[in-house]
């Protein structure tokens, strides 16, 4: 761009339209009423141009929600080709095949305008309280079990809101005041977001964004291809093994990934067929944890859009895990779907050892619900994240129990007993969890619960599900480190069976335990500076009995 | 009280330099001076600093009433980790509070940006087998025993400073306020913090960084403040020691010894209080307080002169102005933004491939290119310069000839040249991206309080300020700008015009429709009656003023509106207000969705005693004589063009006069652009109109 010239440059347009994201993020929080949106961080919001292609997000959400952006505009641009759409409208959608690979994250769109032609749409998406259905079960065997979904369809029409989809809404989801207070923050924030993106045409004289938009994408592309383009050319095959409960044997998840110059292809196929069980991952979300790793170590500093999956190829076999067809149950898919992270990560570590982790205990994220009844019959549902560890990075620990490849917060304790009568024992790391190694995976942490007698109905369970696993194929070492824990479940001391989507019964007086794993370690753990050693023995990271195993470290 | 020959004295301790501002309360005259700030221990530099006064009112020192201080000690003590050996007493099983964080990590995309490693290492996070639970009942009380053996445990490994945060010690402080006792009892010489006396409040992370942030600088504080009232003593001032909080309130050395955090925003805050004091002469119901040193740019939106307290200020950002790379330190504080960006910031390339400013800063060493210091990269200063906006023989008051050649062949080398622009098309690049970068944070800011930057008035000082002032509010559509007088070193005075005041707040979490209006008013008259025990003594004539605020929120919804209550509030009464302030802030409300209070607000201020803005005479004429003319650049014209050079020291109130023009005074330039029309208010400020236009 000529600076020189009126139009405006790049250097005042790519930052304002970052700075317009993070503004729809920061209206979001001030008008959310869940914790998911305003502790949690689990939403994104960004920009389209015209043409649906993404062009700014804001540097806060969900790396689901962020990585499914730029497929989504496509989808969004062809259900509602550019004549149709009129100021006014508000665009609603949670198909997972869709949006975001499961019902419960919502995608509301709002179109812009300058002098009676369309610019470009504000999205913002949100994982809701509740959107019918099984709640979370870890059994649903089709998607028809995990609530309502919803096509593309208009919310509102030209400014008229579409009252009898509305009503439909109220009339299928718990908590319905809460999700329907959600979605109309993501009504006024997406206004929010059409609003700025008009009077940054006007301010400007831009007739559309797509010269800017171009610029920003082929900018955040080149970066992407100079960064695949340092990888050397070849073919790298890795597979993991993912435990389901109800199915016999564990599945499998493969990765082909081949380089050629600055493209890189993912080809999935060997992966598993689909299962009935809620740990199907859609597409979608697939692909947004293949580029994930490859965003982090080929271009981590370039703002995420359009640009960033062009260089970017996947193929996924019809059916299977990671590409399931409709009606696949898919509620859990994160726990078959960060595991892609895994393998990408994996595959790079094979290319460039200096630059990944070892496996993580941190994917995939085990997020759960505990539904329960109070005394005076009225329902409570408790919504938790847990994380286990990172796996050990060339030069540096893993960092523990912490929100990677995801990037969300977990819902306060103390919050958490107040609105809820599930009790907290515990939240620590667990001692001697990280892998060994030179550079020691992250510690995992343990979650102890339990129920507050006398305020849970008598004689109904309370049942625990979600996401979970490596619960019998714990995180692996990189470059000789050693193995991080196993994840387990266990109910008054007994381990349940490994599985990705457990759902646990259980009573009033019994204990679970949630036993997150810890991080792959990272090179040989003989290498490892007695110092480090020294001051993880001191801080209680590894035990006594840890440190001689692990590292032959025998007292002072 | 005689204020016959009084003096009122402010010092703010900056990282690179100290002001110093006395006030001669009779005859209005002011006394700047600045000298460098002395790291090791800044109470050596302010009592050689405080002997130049000396010199221009020989006998100040007897009759001073007031010895005001700021200091950016405490929010540097926590970023150089300089505090004490501090141990933590946590709950059983939350050993790791602190180091979990809220298990987000710093960036999205790095895999290397790590969090801040924690205050407390693990080893001295001690569990303490007790436990409350979320309705304030105890399921088990501490024990003598394990105080004894953790006492015994901390003593060994020489710990300076005890933090204790046990869950939902906000509810019931029974059992921290054991260990309290126990502590005390068993070891007297540690500095003991209870989280429930920082923050009684919900959600157990923030509370328990919070209340180790103050345990960390404790004893610190405390020495550096004993030193310096002794200092004072010494020679000879016997007026009290006041201390800027981040409140926008002076408190005694004591609160400030007891509770150091309250002084995280010490420093930045007084530009804060400025702009509140003109809101308030002025009677502007939305000002935008606007302050750009050298370093860092703070803005502040003030609405009907009231400062704005936010829960959640940060120290120690790792990366400096991200979000949650810091320690959470959620006591009330002046909601302000800081951004790195001022005169001394950096304009470099980044790897988007677009010109970026800030946050990195040349700071007073080296400096700008242009200030011949060994400063080699351009700054914001260089590009001003070249744009015309600064005179090279006329800066800090003719002190230094700034190098113009220098900022010319910097600023082609950086960004001309690899850019293919002309030296002046790179300079207005460097000017408009650091205002863009400003005008994002302020509208962030203003976002965030669901406000309209067009309605607000901009008051800018500081020694960048006037100088982006218009092009900033250009850019926010705001319409009128105002400087005020000594714009340069205006914050300094903010010091001398801050209030006594102190404020707490409390978790209340209880549906409206179980209101109790006899608890909530018992639990304010206590939270009064500990604001009064702690500003007993501070009251210099000034009489106590208490203002009581309920956060209500709809149940389940994380943010709340502070509803404003008398002493004995109502229910009915606090459903309108909130439906009210609710409606007004985001535009809708709904009836159908129940409400509950989460925190009681206490805040009590003596008033009274504050400086008052001072009229200048007014001119002969109405017309403002230009003392000059020099080519800059116009904005509007994308081109350099002639502008008028008006003395600030020739302009009386009531003149005007239109743009384009500059006006220099000894410590600020400002610039208007073509369209603007100025007025010299009574006060000596300049008002600024703007044409607001949108550009097609």
């Amino acid at each position: 761009m000529n600076a020189a010239s009126n139009q405006p440059s790049l250097d005042i347009i790519w930052p304002r339209l970052i700075a317009i994201a993070d503004e729809m993020a920061t209206t979001m929080f001030r008008t959310a009423f869940s914790h998911d949106v305003v502790e949690v961080h689990d939403m994104s919001t960004g920009l389209y141009d015209d043409r649906g292609n993404l062009i700014a997000q804001t540097w806060l959400g969900a790396t689901g929600h962020t990585g499914v952006m730029p497929v989504y505009g496509q989808n969004l641009v062809e259900a509602f080709p550019p004549e149709t759409v009129k100021p006014g409208d508000v665009f609603i959608c949670n198909d997972p095949w869709l949006c975001n690979g499961q019902t419960a994250d919502v995608f509301i769109t709002t179109p812009a305008f300058h002098e009676g032609r369309l610019i470009g749409f504000a999205i913002n998406t949100v994982h809701h309280v509740d959107i019918g259905g099984r709640k979370g079960s870890g059994l649903s065997e089709e998607v028809y079990e995990e609530g309502l979904i919803i096509p593309q369809l208009r919310l509102y029409d030209a400014g008229v809101p579409n009252e009898m989809l509305f009503a439909i809404i109220r009339r299928n989801v718990r908590f319905a005041e809460k999700m329907i207070g959600d979605l109309r923050a993501q009504i006024a924030t997406g206004w929010f977001g059409s609003r700025e993106m008009e009077r940054l045409a006007a301010e400007f004289g831009m007739e559309d964004l797509r010269d800017p938009a171009e610029e920003i994408m082929s900018r955040t592309e080149a970066g992407m291809r100079a960064g695949i383009a340092e990888l050397p050319d070849g073919e790298y095959s890795e597979t993991m093994e993912m435990e389901i409960d109800g199915i016999e044997e564990p599945q499998t998840l493969a990765m082909k990934v081949t380089i050629k110059g600055d493209e890189l292809t993912a080809d999935l196929a060997g992966t598993s067929p689909q299962v009935r069980r809620p740990v199907n991952c859609p597409i979608n979300y697939t692909r947004a944890y293949v580029a994930l790793p490859l965003k982090m170590v080929c271009d981590p500093l370039m703002p995420n859009n359009q640009g960033t999956y062009r260089p970017l190829h996947l193929v996924a076999p019809e059916g299977s895990l990671l590409n399931p067809t409709f009606p696949a149950a898919c509620f859990w898919r994160l726990a078959a779907g960060m595991l892609v992270s895994e393998l990408m990560f994996r595959i790079l570590a094979r290319i460039a050892p200096d630059r990944v982790p070892a496996d993580s205990g941190s994917m995939p994220t085990w997020q759960f619900y505990v539904n329960g009844v109070r005394p005076n019959g009225e329902a409570f549902a408790l919504h938790q994240h847990a994380f286990g560890g990172m796996g050990g990075r060339p030069g540096e620990d893993g960092l523990a129990s912490i929100s990677f490849p995801y990037n969300v917060r977990d819902v306060s304790i103390e919050w958490s007993e107040m609105e809820t009568p599930i009790i907290y024992e515990a939240r620590e790391l667990i001692p001697d969890s990280g892998g060994a190694g030179e550079f020691r995976g992250g510690l995992g942490q343990e979650l102890v619960l339990r129920a507050h007698e006398g305020h849970v109905a008598e004689g109904k369970p309370l049942v625990l599900s979600g996401s979970a696993g490596r619960m019998r194929f714990p995180p692996q070492g990189l470059l000789g480190g050693q193995s991080g824990s196993f994840g387990v479940i266990s109910v008054n001391g007994e381990p349940i069976a490994p599985t990705s989507s457990p759902e646990v019964r259980f009573n009033a007086g019994d204990i679970v335990s949630l036993k997150l794993p810890g991080g792959g370690g990272h090179g040989d753990p003989a290498k490892r500076d007695t110092s480090r050693t020294r001051s993880d023995l001191e801080a209680g990271y590894v035990t006594p009995a840890g440190a001689r195993d692990d590292y032959g470290h025998e007292p002072a | 009280m005689s204020t016959k020959g009084d003096f009122r004295l402010g010092c703010d301790v900056g990282g690179t330099f100290t002001d110093f501002v006395l006030f001669d309360v009779v005859s209005g005259q002011i006394h700047i001076d600045k000298h460098l700030t002395t790291p090791a221990d800044p109470s050596v530099g302010i009592l050689t600093g405080l002997k130049g006064f000396s010199r221009v009112a020989e006998d100040h020192v007897a009759r001073t009433r007031l010895v005001a201080h700021a200091t950016t000690l405490v929010a540097n003590a926590v970023i150089e980790r300089k505090g004490a050996k501090t141990a933590l007493l946590t709950t059983r099983g939350f050993r790791d509070v602190l180091e979990l964080r809220r298990h987000v990590r710093v960036t999205t995309y790095e895999l290397w940006s790590d969090p801040p490693k924690p205050l407390v290492p693990r080893e001295l996070r001690l569990p303490i087998d007790e436990r409350t639970y979320s309705d304030g009942s105890i399921l088990r009380s501490v024990r003598r025993e394990e105080i004894q053996d953790a006492v015994q445990l901390m003593r060994a490994a020489g710990v300076e400073a005890i933090a204790v945060a046990f869950l939902h010690s906000y509810v019931n402080p029974e059992n921290e306020r054991e260990a309290g006792r126990l502590l005390a009892e068993l070891a007297p010489e540690i500095a003991v913090t209870l989280s429930s006396d920082v923050l009684p409040q919900i959600k157990e992370y923030e509370r328990t960084s919070t209340t180790v942030v103050n345990g960390y600088v404790k004893p610190l504080v405390r020495g550096y403040l004993k030193n310096l009232d002794d200092g004072l003593a010494a020679v000879g001032y016997t007026a009290p020691l006041r201390i800027m909080l981040s409140n926008g309130g002076l408190g005694s050395s004591e609160i400030a010894a007891e509770f150091p955090l309250r002084l995280i925003e010490s420093g930045p805050v007084a530009g804060a209080i400025v702009g509140r004091q003109i809101a308030q002469a002025l009677d502007i119901p939305e000002l935008l307080s606007f302050d750009m040193g050298g370093t860092t740019a703070k803005a502040c939106l003030i609405r009907d002169g009231a400062l704005p307290i936010t829960d959640e200020l940060e120290v120690a950002r790792s990366k400096r102005f991200t979000k949650s790379s810091g320690f959470p330190v959620a006591v009330p504080a002046v909601n302000m933004i800081e951004i790195g960006a001022g005169g001394g910031s950096v304009a470099t390339i980044n790897t988007m491939g677009l010109v970026q400013v800030g946050p990195e800063s040349a700071g007073a060493d080296p400096g700008p290119i242009c200030y011949g210091g060994g400063g080699v990269e351009p700054t914001v200063t260089d590009a001003d310069l070249l744009l015309g906006y600064l005179n090279p023989d006329y800066f800090a008051d003719g002190s230094m000839a700034l190098n113009t050649e220098g900022s010319r062949s910097g600023i082609t080398k950086t960004l001309a040249g690899p850019r293919g622009q002309t030296e002046i098309e790179a300079a207005w690049t460097v000017h408009d991206v650091v205002n863009e970068t400003m005008a994002g944070a302020v509208r962030m800011h203003v976002t965030e309080r669901g406000g309209n930057p067009q309605l607000a008035t901009l008051v800018a000082f500081g020694g960048a300020g006037p100088v982006h002032a218009y092009n900033l509010a250009s850019k926010l559509r705001i319409s009128r700008v105002m400087v005020p007088l000594r714009a340069g070193v205006l914050s300094a005075l903010g010091l001398l015009v801050a209030p006594p005041a102190y404020d707490m707040v409390r978790t209340h979490k209880v549906p409206l429709t179980g209101f109790d209006a006899t608890t909530i008013k018992a639990i304010m008259a206590e939270m009064a009656e500990s604001i009064t025990n702690l500003l007993d003594g501070l009251g210099a004539g000034g009489t106590l003023r208490f203002t009581h605020g309920i956060d209500v929120g709809y149940i389940g919804q994380s943010y709340q509106v502070t509803v404003p209550v008398d002493a004995a509030p109502d229910k009915g009464e606090i459903w309108r207000r909130f439906a009210d302030m609710y409606r007004e802030k985001y535009g809708y409300f709904y009836d159908d969705v129940p409400a509950e209070t989460v925190n009681l607000r206490v805040l009590g201020e003596l008033v009274g005693g504050e400086l008052e803005l001072l009229e200048l005479p007014s001119g002969e004429s109405a017309e403002a004589v230009p003392a000059g003319r020099r080519p800059a650049y116009s904005a509007r014209h994308r081109a350099m063009m002639d502008f008028a050079v008006h003395d600030r020291e020739a302009l009386r109130p009531g003149m005007h006069f239109n743009g384009p023009a500059v006006v220099e005074e000894a410590s600020a330039t400002t610039v208007i652009d073509d369209g603007g029309q100025v007025e010299v208010d009574r006060y000596g400020s300049l008002v600024i109109s703007l044409e607001v236009e949108v550009r097609s």
